[in-house]
């Protein structure tokens, strides 16, 4: 645990002393209010000092009797198992805060949003343009206000389209998607040649925006599950476990030990079903058809065990707040031992197979490097940032459901290139086998639901779950008829999108692409709710 | 290394099932389509469970009203289960207190037209019709 007193001290002096408003220390997290004017600063030493790893930023709007705007900044302290949470009250009239993007590139989308959802301007922000509402949507109608409501109509206005800079003479603008063969999901991309070589990429993403945080809003609390799981359906049980977390930390439940058990074991499976499909896709892209094949069986199989235990393929409804809905019947349990055993061993065989396969590995090394410095600017998390050195995993550095009683080890390359994404989630396969075998082992019995109390008014948690793509973080902020207020989710993929775009450019050809974006594995419904 | 794949599929042998032609039996507590048993419905007697828990509106409960030329109205209870809205989450089935509506494995859920996974069920209104004094015989007008 980190020592508060020092922390203070030195992130006072880093902001002037008499600026650092107020420290409060909740359950996980350290939240500090300042003003916007010592936010540059804050984020400097927190980054340069503290080495804390940037997660979420956004903003938050409330009634005229709290404050109107606030500005929420989330880090992670990993080896000290903590959170920052940097709050910052705005200007009422003119919300502006100074743009962090040159201190922390990664901020730049989340900046955009705040900017075009609430209507907060970060100031010298280097591209100011919508980011996730559709170009016919009216200017200055602010969807995370408090007074709009979901179902309220919006007129559409004159659409405004961004255009690009006509390609410079030799460079040929090759424009892909947003609809496309072989990808289930829309985005479009302009990529620009010169000859074979990809020189440049613009992505145009958010063909998918549900809005589903302000669905969320107002919801009675045993629907809210529904709401999360819909953020990416391959990624449906990490984020309701981590809104249940959130809520179940907000009303001070204690979790049974068996849902802790039965959360890990389910997280895991979901991992594995993505993890083999991942494979699957990447086998696609480079032409492998009978490894892809034999990925796609065991992606099956996994499907139809999660089908036997949950009744769901995808494991939808199995997170309840307070718990899970249904226990993991002895019987369930035979089926998932039977599965692990035979699918350890044949993706022995899969894996030695598939890296010495010279046509799907010549295809991979060296591809679509992302370089560990570029990684940890762009806050790469999950698979993508421990295959380009950020050797983070919330199951290991913030440990919840079971996973501080099971061992298990986290996979980490420093090479960045599209072979390394696919060793580490070839290795998370193994460890995951491992987890669920330990936690098979180790179930505790007894039930496995607690009624959960009202929420309190006022008051906000976190909760956070390591998806099969990487950590997605969500926070709460209960209003006071016992709903939510606010809902905030920072999916995993919408982290990793930004780092994407600059694996592409330099030293990759046309027909690279389909693998480097295989590679990544990212989901564009999961970085756009 | 090609001829190890084309042997590690062979030994796996043809797994695709014939479907549609035979059917995929869904394991026992897959959540399917809802099913409703009306006449275990309590709809009509101001039960709203299932209505009252389901997110994507597919249940919707509304009276279909018949002008009374007196100012009030009256009329039958109607529930609509839309398949095209549902997510067959099972909440409505757990909300329940009679059991009419039920979770089957049917995930088939195809159909030419929109309408025809609209399901409506009406109900008659008897306590209502007690004290209507015969107006029901005259479509609603005071006999």
């Amino acid at each position: 645990m980190i020592d508060l007193v020092d922390f203070c001290a030195r992130l006072s002096s880093a902001c002037g002393a008499e600026q650092l408003l107020t420290v409060r220390l909740l359950q996980d997290e350290i939240a500090v209010s300042l003003p916007s004017h010592a936010l540059l600063a804050a984020v400097h030493t927190l980054r340069h000092e503290f080495v804390a790893r940037f997660v979420d930023l956004f903003g938050l709007h409330q009634s005229a009797s709290q404050g109107i705007f606030h500005l929420h900044l989330l880090f992670a302290l990993d080896e000290e198992q903590t959170w920052v949470h940097l709050q910052v009250d705005l200007d009422k009239q003119t919300p502006t805060f100074p743009s962090l993007v040159d201190e922390l590139p990664a901020c730049g989308w989340y900046e955009r949003e705040i900017w075009e959802e609430l209507g907060i301007t970060p100031l010298e922000h280097p591209l100011l343009r919508p980011l996730r509402l559709a170009p016919d949507w009216p200017q200055g109608v602010y969807p995370h206000l408090q007074g709009f409501n979901w179902s309220q109509e919006v007129p559409a206005a004159e659409p405004h389209y961004f255009e690009l800079e006509p390609a410079p003479a030799g460079i040929v603008n090759y424009p892909l998607g947003p609809v496309r063969s072989g990808i289930v999901e829309s985005g479009h991309y302009t990529l620009r040649t010169a000859g074979e070589e990809i020189v440049d990429m613009y992505i145009q993403l958010f063909y998918k925006h549900r809005g589903v945080e302000k669905r969320a809003e107002g919801l009675p609390v045993e629907l809210l599950p529904l709401v999360a799981e819909r953020i990416s359906g391959t990624s449906a049980f990490a984020h309701s476990l981590a809104l249940c977390q959130a809520l179940e930390s907000l009303a001070e439940v204690e979790i049974l030990p068996r849902t802790l058990y039965l959360r890990a074991l389910l997280a895991e499976l979901e991992r594995l079903y993505n993890h083999l499909g991942y494979q699957a896709n990447l086998c696609q892209a480079t032409g492998l058809t009978v490894a892809q094949a034999q990925f796609d069986l065991w992606k099956e199989r996994v499907l139809r065990l999660n089908a036997t235990i949950s009744g769901h393929r995808y494991l939808f409804g199995m997170n309840v707040p307070g718990g899970v809905s249904r226990d993991v019947t002895e019987q369930g349990q035979q089926a998932i031992r039977e599965l692990t055993v035979a699918l350890r061993r044949d993706l022995e065989t899969l894996s030695r197979l598939l890296l010495a396969s010279s046509s799907h590995r010549d295809r991979l090394e060296t591809t679509g490097i992302l370089s560990p410095q570029d990684a940890r600017l762009y806050g790469a998390v999950g698979p993508i940032g421990r295959a380009s050195g950020v050797d983070r995993d919330l199951r290991r550095d913030h440990p919840y459901a079971a996973y501080a009683d099971v061992d298990f080890e986290i996979p980490a390359l420093q090479e960045g290139d599209a072979l390394a994404r696919t060793r580490v989630r070839l290795e998370e396969t193994t460890q995951s086998l491992a987890i669920i075998d330990q936690v098979l082992e180790r179930l505790p019995g007894g039930p496995v639901r607690v009624t959960i109390p009202p929420l309190p008014p006022g008051r906000s948690a976190l909760g956070w779950a390591e998806s099969a793509r990487g950590e997605c973080v969500h926070w709460i902020l209960a209003g006071q008829d016992g709903t939510l207020q606010r809902y905030r989710v920072r999916p995993a993929s919408f982290a990793n999108w930004q780092a994407f775009s600059l694996a592409i450019p330099g030293h990759n050809i046309l027909t690279d692409f389909p693998v480097i974006e295989q590679s990544f594995g990212l989901s564009f419904a999961g970085a756009d709710c | 290394m090609v001829f190890s794949w084309v042997r590690k599929g062979l030994r796996t042998g043809v797994l695709t099932t014939r479907y549609p032609a035979v059917h995929e039996q869904m394991p026992e507590g897959f959540r399917g389509k809802p099913v409703l048993d009306a006449n275990r419905c309590l709809s009509d007697r101001g039960c709203d469970a299932c209505v009252q828990v389901c997110l994507p509106s597919a249940l919707e409960l509304k009276q279909v009203a018949y002008n009374d030329d007196g100012g009030g109205s009256f009329g039958e209870w109607q529930l609509t289960l839309d398949y095209a809205r549902c997510i067959a989450c099972g909440l409505c089935v757990t909300a329940c207190p009679t059991g009419a509506l039920r979770m089957t494995d049917d995930y088939e859920l195809a159909a030419r037209h929109r309408e025809d996974l609209r399901v409506v069920n009406m109900f008659e209104v008897p306590t209502m019709l007690d004290n209507l004094n015969g107006r029901e015989k005259n479509n609603g007008r005071p006999a």
